[in-house]
């Protein structure tokens, strides 16, 4: 749960205090984002929620063997209109990392953004698959 | 027997803001598409339904992928709120992008704010 401090909103210091509050908690990512895996002959599958996060706000890095993923966004900008009821996190930030078998094809991972579902598709190496050269004589 | 009647609906997390000539709600739904999606305002009362379905790959050859973990099921989320101020229903506008519903309700002509001239006797 998160402090509810909207209805003092109009004094300045507990304005200042609150803004105080969400910029603390935006330093520290939220790793409670919701994650389905799948696993199919041909690939591992990813599908992450990243709701109100467009694709140059989130950040899949291969390090170490695994795989990171990193949002950081805002919640969009009401205008003139003052918060008057708060249930939903303070920002979208999230991070979240992910390990797989030595058969994952990290390099080759694809990603894409749908209904604020990101889906991230790594290629299995198929076993004693190799590639020939094929050099013309 | 149909088994979503069996399962409860969630109560969906919002945020309002309000201003001198709407209020806005905004909730998190990834993985809702705009047709599970229902917004029904009866008098005061605004209800905001919506079903999540599992999101399975659906990538050629995706057909027989087994889950390695599911944090993400089918889901049923609803929330009704009382708003305060009358709505006019006709100009309600309902967005949902990547994955974030902003509902923009304006307020009823009588419930904003107006400026009264005053005259000098």
């Amino acid at each position: 749960m998160f402090l509810n401090l909207a209805p003092l909103r109009r004094d300045p210091v507990l304005a200042a205090f609150d803004q105080l509050l969400a910029d603390t908690t935006r330093r520290a990512p939220s790793t409670a984002v919701r994650v389905n895996g799948y696993q199919t002959d041909e690939a591992y599958i990813l599908v992450l929620e990243t709701p109100g996060l467009s694709f140059d706000q989130i950040e899949v890095k291969v390090e170490n063997g695994g795989l990171s993923v990193l949002g950081r966004g805002q919640a969009p900008s009401q205008g003139e209109q003052r918060l008057v009821h708060r249930e939903l996190p303070h920002s979208p930030d999230f991070s979240r990392r992910f390990s797989f078998g030595d058969d994952a094809d990290l390099e080759q991972a694809s990603a894409e953004l749908k209904d604020g579902l990101l889906s991230i598709r790594i290629p299995r190496r198929q076993p004693g698959a190799r590639r020939i050269a094929i050099v013309a004589a | 027997m149909n088994p979503k009647q069996t399962i409860r609906p969630t109560q969906l997390p919002v945020d309002l803001y309000e201003g001198d000539d709407q209020i806005t709600v905004l909730a998190r739904l990834p993985g809702v598409r705009p047709e599970d999606l229902e917004v029904r305002l009866e008098g005061d009362q605004l209800t905001v339904s919506a079903t999540r379905h599992e999101p399975v790959p659906a990538g050629e050859g995706d057909h027989q992928a087994r889950a390695l973990f599911r944090e993400l099921g089918e889901a049923h989320f609803s929330r009704q709120i009382r708003l305060r101020s009358p709505i006019d229903a006709d100009g309600i506008e309902a967005r949902l992008e990547l994955g974030l519903l902003q509902l923009r309700l304006p307020k009823a002509a009588a419930a904003r704010p107006r400026v009264i001239e005053v005259r000098a006797g």
